[in-house]
């Protein structure tokens, strides 16, 4: 923000050269026309959904998920982004979505199977592709069963604000 | 209520139930037993459930973790941590962590009551006797039960605790005074071994009486993270009902799953230098033993893989580049846990114990032979019945316990190994008990063992695991440089009951009134014969030497400087634990008090 002193000499400056260049006081004008203006600085938002912090901290405390998808892998030989996908990643989220996230599926036909969609579905659970002509019922093949977050029970991520943006300290070993 | 809880060297557990629970329409049954999840700090600031304790207390800096991270629900101002996340940071900050509390707890080397632990760290970490870690645990886990049980206070409830077979009564003492500082009061001590047995007679139901018959000699073969016990269990009978008692226990070996995760990581470690010029830092030692583990179990199940891939990931954000990768085949697994710590030996084949040099560091008196089979065939040799033509004790059936056994090769192992020597001298093979979760086993079978008070389930009989003996200087005339050899007398037989009282015969010693007099205080776990009274002049590393008993017969007394005469009394309390007094006119007046300083005089 500027200070004070220095905001009431720049509106002293604005007033007179509004005052005295036409071309400056159409700017302006046109500039207070089309407000509220649209473009601001990409501030840091520091107010994140509740769980955000949570979950990438979970993700990357129990799998590395963060260092993960962060890493570039493109000269990284395929078997040992395996290995350690396996051993680390896949290990360590698979084991933190089970204590903490409970999902299901959405249908519990057998995908790859002739099922009937009746009349009155919500299309945010269900999605329609192929030829979609007429009124349900419809007849289809289930591609995918879906998933439905059940219960999403995060572990607290042990700052004292609510609004930590913490997902994973650095770490200093001292020798 | 009735309580069990497995205090062990790197986990604790607790199970319960509740004895009005049963079901009345079938006979004998017993109420089912619960295990704890237990409230408990697993990350920094986040508390949740785990049904283990992991046996590890840290101290937390001023530095190194968030403000109110280490908070309790039940308690905002405790200055340690106790459980998962103990044992994780102590990974990162190894001065700071307490671990192996039990295996201290039992090391005649050091005074236990002293405040020792963290071993060898700095000054400015605070530090506490093994005594009172083990006296955090409990108390951890009598306010998690609060926490969870409110409406049934702990220190109401029946609490069994477990302690290895091989504590000896001293041991067995410190654990009580641990309990009784954490405010248990309702208290018994099972053995280990005997609370793997209880947990198998709990999985069988009324099952177990087809199992086994009279005559049965079970033995238990107990391996946990960092000890190894051995326990023989005979089948008995009485007025027709099959009975069960503790006939037999092993020698206290430092010994364990630790030791084979830790051999497999060496291994890798050693052959990531020669093959790929890597050296590796602590951190990375950790994940590779732990890695280990893993394959370990994987590798040895039954149609195990042939080949296990390890992979040491980056440390810092280059999780997979800089990532470290190795193999553990199955032969290696083969050669390094099951030939390495259960060769292929004979019956008589005794696990040899490397003399222990004189200037040895102090600290806990690790097992040097790493072979547990050879171990068994010590115990076995050492047990081994009167009158009897064979030249070892002779079990019929074994049960396993602990997380070694998880693998069925090692357990084929043990049980090829004592069938080739049960062929030798022509008995049948062992019967194989089908064991339940290697992991709460010993907490079920607690709690099993507990019912016995309500008059629910078989109790197996016990009495103390050991013979105990006090040195007498022989008489003889002094020599310059030589000790007095001494010889031991028996003040307590193998397998004398709770609650029992004997008096020591035709014995009296004249103690000096106001100044303290010391008993060199010994102890056997192979000698079952010896009496009460028997003095013992020559024998084989068969008795060793424990600790001494001191007494100061006060003024009261009699007039200072004076000789006293006094007859000497064992009892065996409640616990099970050894008690010696001096008597006056047969009536005990004074209690001998052990020593639990460094009878090695550091």
């Amino acid at each position: 923000m500027v200070v004070w002193s220095m905001r009431i000499i720049t509106a002293i400056k604005v007033f007179f050269k509004i005052l005295f260049n036409g071309e400056f006081a159409q700017k302006i004008q046109n500039f207070l026309d089309t407000t509220p203006a649209t473009e601001s600085v990409a501030l840091p938002n520091l107010n994140f959904e509740p769980g955000t912090v949570a979950l990438l901290a979970l993700l990357q405390r129990e799998g590395r998920f963060i260092d993960f998808l962060q890493e570039d892998l493109d000269n990284v030989p395929d078997a040992q982004v395996g290995a350690v996908v396996k051993s680390t990643v896949y290990k360590g989220c698979r084991r933190a979505f089970k204590d903490y996230i409970k999902l299901e599926a959405i249908l519990e036909d057998e995908e790859e199977t002739e099922i009937t969609v009746e009349s009155g579905f919500d299309p945010q659970e269900i999605r329609l592709v192929g030829k979609v002509e007429g009124e349900p019922p419809f007849k289809g093949t289930l591609h995918h069963k879906g998933w439905r977050l059940i219960k999403a029970d995060l572990p607290s991520i042990g700052t004292e604000e609510e609004d930590g943006d913490v997902v994973c300290p650095a770490e200093v070993e001292l020798i | 209520m009735v309580i069990g809880i497995d205090l062990g060297t790197t986990n604790c557990a607790l199970a319960w139930s509740d004895p009005t629970k049963r079901n009345e329409d079938l006979p004998n049954s017993t109420p089912p037993i619960n295990p704890l999840a237990i409230t408990q700090l697993t990350h920094p600031g986040n508390v949740e459930e785990r049904y283990t304790l992991p046996s590890f207390l840290y101290f937390p800096g001023s530095h190194e973790l968030p403000p109110h991270s280490i908070e309790l629900p039940w308690n905002k101002e405790i200055p340690y941590v106790v459980g998962w996340l103990a044992r994780d940071q102590g990974a990162k900050v190894p001065q700071r962590v307490i671990s192996s509390a039990k295996s201290w707890l039992s090391n005649d080397r050091v005074d236990r009551t002293l405040p020792l632990l963290p071993w060898n760290s700095p000054e400015e970490v605070e530090h506490i006797s093994p005594v009172e870690a083990s006296k955090n645990y409990l108390l951890h886990l009598r306010e998690a039960w609060d926490y969870a049980h409110p409406e049934e206070p702990f220190c109401e409830q029946d609490v069994v605790i477990t302690v290895p077979a091989s504590f000896d009564t001293i041991a067995r003492e410190l654990t009580v005074k641990a309990a009784s500082q954490a405010g248990i009061e309702k208290l018994t001590l099972l053995e280990e071994p005997q609370a793997a047995f209880y947990a198998w007679l709990d999985k069988c139901e009324e099952n177990w009486r087809k199992q086994v018959e009279v005559g049965d000699r079970v033995l238990v073969c107990d391996v946990g993270g960092g000890t190894t016990d051995f326990s023989l269990i005979t089948v008995n009978s009485e007025n027709g009902d099959l009975t069960l008692e503790r006939t037999a226990v092993g020698n206290h070996i430092l010994l364990g799953g630790d030791n084979m995760d830790l051999a497999l990581a060496v291994f890798v470690q050693q052959k990531l230098k020669k093959e790929q010029n890597i050296k590796l830092d602590n951190w990375q030692m950790q994940v590779l033993t732990h890695a280990c583990r893993s394959a370990k179990e994987q590798l040895l199940q039954e149609d195990g893989e042939t080949e296990w891939s390890i992979s040491i990931p980056g440390r810092g954000r280059s999780l997979i580049a800089s990532s470290i990768q190795a193999t553990l085949t199955n032969e290696e697994v083969q050669k390094l846990v099951v030939d390495g710590f259960f060769p292929i030996c004979q019956a008589d084949d005794y696990a040899t114990r490397s003399r222990q040099s004189g200037l040895r560091e102090l600290g806990l008196p690790f097992e040097s032979n790493p072979a547990i089979t050879k171990h068994l065939a010590s115990f076995l040799g050492s047990h081994k019945l009167e009158n009897s033509s064979e030249s070892f004790l002779v079990p019929t059936a074994i049960l396993f316990n602990g997380g070694v056994f998880k693998s069925p090769a090692i357990r084929d192992r043990v049980v090829n190994i004592v069938n080739s020597w049960l062929n030798k001298i022509g008995k049948a093979p062992l019967k194989v008990l089908q064991g339940a979760d290697y992991d709460l086993a010993v907490a079920r079978g607690a709690v099993r063992c507990g019912l016995n008070k309500y008059g629910l389930g078989i109790r197996i009989k016990a009495g103390t695991n050991r013979s105990y003996y006090i040195g007498i200087e022989s008489s003889m005339p002094a020599i310059p440089g030589l000790e007095a050899p001494i010889k031991a007398l028996c003040i307590a037989p193998f397998g004398m009951e709770e609650e029992s009282t004997q008096t020591i015969p035709g014995r009296s010693f004249g103690l000096v009134v106001g100044e303290p007099a010391e008993f060199r205080f010994l102890a056997s776990t192979a000698r079952h014969k010896d009496k009460i009274g028997d003095l013992i002049d020559d024998w084989d590393e068969d008795i060793e030497e424990l600790t001494s008993l001191c007494v100061t017969l006060p003024a009261e007394a009699g007039d200072s400087g004076n000789f006293l005469p006094v007859t000497l009394q064992t009892h065996i309390t409640e616990l099970g634990t050894l008690e010696l007094w001096c008597c006056q006119d047969d009536q005990p007046k004074w209690r001998l008090e052990f020593e639990t300083r460094n009878v090695y005089g550091d």
